[in-house]
């Protein structure tokens, strides 16, 4: 799996990353409909980030309803950023070798 | 297995351009924010060149009124980003931060409260100009580090 770092590495954590990466947290439902998965995915997905200690989850009360709240943590910050650079290595690594196929 | 990789990176960084879409859009209302910033900033420059107890409660409303905005935000908008934190609107925090310094003390040693309203009044236009722009900038810089 080389640098790849396998609690990012499935494709709705690394976009719940990605999403969170952005900014200083967001909300469930925010994440759960730029994801398009359910209630219980999400929830399984940001279970898995905040046992490997990348990611908060904290709620807060707006107008008498409880909301929970995502943020990364600097751990799971630098860690999805070393998975993005990984991620680009091979991709840059791929793109040379499939060109030589086509040709 | 490394061909499998190297050919899930580039889809997965792909998978990533998506992410950043949810933030792409002003939201409506999200001017609201931007002129109820200007006009704390532009109040508490007001207070600089007024007596007690103005000049104690006006910075003191501003104060407040800060996180309340950020919980109008979140509660809009599903998230918040801070100020401070992204690289590519830096420019654009020191341009507001010092305008808000230089009018604030301006304002302090004012001889006429009418020329700390003047103020007031650029210091509320620049901090609701800078507050557009800082959101432009912001999503300019998403939508390049994506492509």
């Amino acid at each position: 799996m080389s640098g790849l770092d396998p609690v990012i590495h499935a494709p709705a954590r690394l976009q719940l990353c990605g999403i969170l990466a952005q900014v200083e947290d967001a909300e469930f439902s925010f994440a759960k409909d730029r994801l398009g998965v359910s209630d219980s995915v999400l929830s399984k997905h940001a279970k898995a980030l905040e046992d490997a200690g990348y990611l908060a989850i904290v709620k807060r009360s707006f107008g008498g309803r409880q909301r929970t709240w995502f943020a990364l943590t600097p751990a799971g910050r630098a860690a999805f950023r070393s998975h993005v650079t990984e991620l680009q290595r091979l991709a840059a690594v791929a793109a040379p070798a499939q060109s030589e196929r086509t040709d | 297995m490394e061909n499998d990789a190297e050919f899930d990176a580039a889809a997965d960084l792909a998978s990533l351009h998506g992410a950043v879409d949810g933030y792409a859009t002003p939201t409506k209302g999200e001017w609201l924010y931007h002129l109820a910033l200007g006009l704390g900033a532009g109040a508490m420059v007001l207070a600089q060149g007024m007596d007690a107890p103005w000049s104690l409660i006006l910075p003191l409303v501003f104060l407040v009124m800060i996180p309340l905005l950020i919980s109008w935000w979140r509660a809009t908008h599903g998230w918040w980003v801070s100020g401070y934190a992204p690289r590519a609107t830096r420019g654009v925090m020191v341009v507001l931060l010092l305008g808000l310094v230089a009018a604030a003390l301006w304002s302090f040693v004012a001889s006429n409260v009418l020329i700390s309203a003047g103020l007031s009044a650029a210091t509320t236009a620049l901090v609701t100009i800078l507050g557009f722009v800082w959101m432009r900038v912001w999503r300019r810089s998403l939508v390049s580090r994506a492509s």
